[in-house]
């Protein structure tokens, strides 16, 4: 799969691998923006367990809100403590 | 403003999966899960009526907190008819009030003036809350033609103000062709003329109101020009006063008797009435009204009515003891004859004999100087 990934890469010039990878974005400790998850396992006000790749990307904070919320684009406002990813179990 | 969105909130179980959905589905904002069971969230206008179209409302129960947007305001408007007609009628007003004149201005001419200018403009159709529409070259033209005493106009249009500004006409300046007429009595000192006609002489005795100089001249065709005369007039005039002076004086006095007749009244009704006739054969009448009550609304008056006998007495009078005090009452009878400004020259004084009576007279000289150079 990734082989092919990086053909059509190199074809197109084009970084598919990024595009095709989730990715966040951390502002000020305040505001999250993470594109490229697939679903929403947990939402709650202190944590958000997100689901990327084979992964958990977990948020944990104070007063969590989802400012914005689209397919593939979460953008979270809160007081933020720790982002880290775990294994899905 | 104008996105259109609603914040509803949602109560049920497992309502990550519902987010989930509403994640795969719509585009959401503000999404918070204030418990377990509860959600708030701010969808579309038409996310959220999909939404209630697809989602099992037996699961969840959907209650809309607030909306916003341009379409809710509308809907809203729709409801409150009388809102919506006061507004128009608002709105209407105004926009008639944009095209009436509210005010008329009218600068630089005095009061006579401003009436003739209000005059043509009643007979043009421009009064107040009438249309603003006006040709303002015309108004000009006719406010110069049928106002006579105007020479510049210019009206101008502000808002619903029509300004129009005057410049009146200087005042025609009046050549004074007038007769040099005598003031006074007069009789000629000295006279010279630089312009105009003499008509009177040196020595000569004019009587006042009588032409001096005519305000014209004649040349050699006997053509007549008016001019203004100048002139330059030395005379003497005189103001006379007299006092009548008497040996035996006849007085009447009051003898002490009377005879009262009164009355009292109240809202215009006589009573208790003392009418007695008059005896007297000199008498002397004296009416009197009197308000018994001044201080209180009672109008009770008394009406008097009084006759004193007289008598005549004859007093004997001395000239020779009185004759100054008859000469400074005939000199002062003369000075109140006298104008102001004029300055007296000369006092004469003479007694005229007529036996018991006599006659005292003054004559006050003065000289007077005119001219007009």
């Amino acid at each position: 799969m990734s082989s092919i990934v990086d053909e059509l890469s190199k074809y197109f010039s084009v970084p598919f691998n990024e595009v095709l990878d989730y990715k966040y974005t951390v502002i000020n400790n305040s505001v999250v923006n993470v594109t490229g998850y697939k679903k929403i396992i947990n939402y709650s006000t202190q944590f958000v367990t997100l689901s990327v790749k084979k992964n958990e990307l977990i948020i944990e904070g104070e007063n969590l809100k989802i400012k914005e919320l689209d397919k593939g684009n979460i953008v979270l406002v809160g007081k933020i403590y720790k982002i880290y990813l775990s294994k899905e179990s | 403003m104008f996105r259109n969105v609603y914040r509803v909130k949602i109560k049920g179980l497992n309502l990550d999966r519902l987010i989930n959905y509403i994640m795969q589905n719509y585009k959401s904002y503000n999404l918070k899960r204030i418990a377990y069971d509860e959600l708030e969230v701010e969808l579309g206008y038409k996310s959220y009526n999909n939404l209630l179209l697809k989602i099992d409302t037996s699961c969840y129960n959907i209650t809309v907190e607030k909306t916003f947007g341009i379409k809710f305001f509308l809907n809203k408007l729709k409801q409150s008819i009388a809102l919506i007609i006061s507004t128009s009628i608002c709105l209407s007003f105004v926009c008639y009030l944009n095209t009436r004149l509210l005010k008329i201005n009218i600068y630089g001419a005095k009061e006579s003036t401003i009436q003739e200018i209000y005059k043509v403009l009643n007979q043009n159709n421009i009064k107040t809350f009438k249309s603003n529409k006006i040709e303002l070259g015309n108004l000009e033209q006719d406010i110069l033609q049928n106002v006579s005493e105007i020479s510049l106009v210019s009206a101008v249009i502000k808002g619903n103000v029509l300004i129009i500004n005057v410049k009146e006409k200087l005042p025609d300046v009046k050549i004074d062709y007038a007769d040099f007429v005598a003031p006074y009595n007069l009789i000629i000192e000295d006279i010279e003329c630089y312009q105009g006609t003499l008509l009177k002489n040196k020595g000569n005795l004019v009587k006042a109101g009588e032409t001096i100089i005519g305000a014209y001249t004649i040349n050699a065709n006997g053509e007549k020009t008016s001019v203004k005369p100048i002139y330059k007039l030395d005379a003497t005039t005189y103001f006379s006063g007299q006092v009548e002076f008497n040996e035996i004086e006849t007085k009447l006095e009051r003898t002490g008797k009377k005879i009262v007749n009164s009355c009292y009244n109240i809202f215009n009704c006589d009573f208790l009435k003392i009418n007695k006739s008059n005896k007297f054969a000199l008498y002397d009448e004296e009416t009197k009204e009197v308000k018994l009550f001044n201080n209180l609304f009672l109008p009770l008056t008394v009406k008097k009515q009084i006759y004193y006998e007289l008598k005549e007495v004859k007093i004997e009078h001395n000239f020779e003891e009185e004759k100054e005090l008859y000469l400074q009452k005939s000199k002062q009878c003369a000075m109140e004859k006298l104008p102001q400004g004029l300055v007296v020259s000369n006092t004469i004084q003479e007694v005229i004999d007529g036996g018991s009576t006599k006659l005292i007279q003054t004559y006050l000289e003065v000289k007077i100087k005119l001219t007009n150079d």
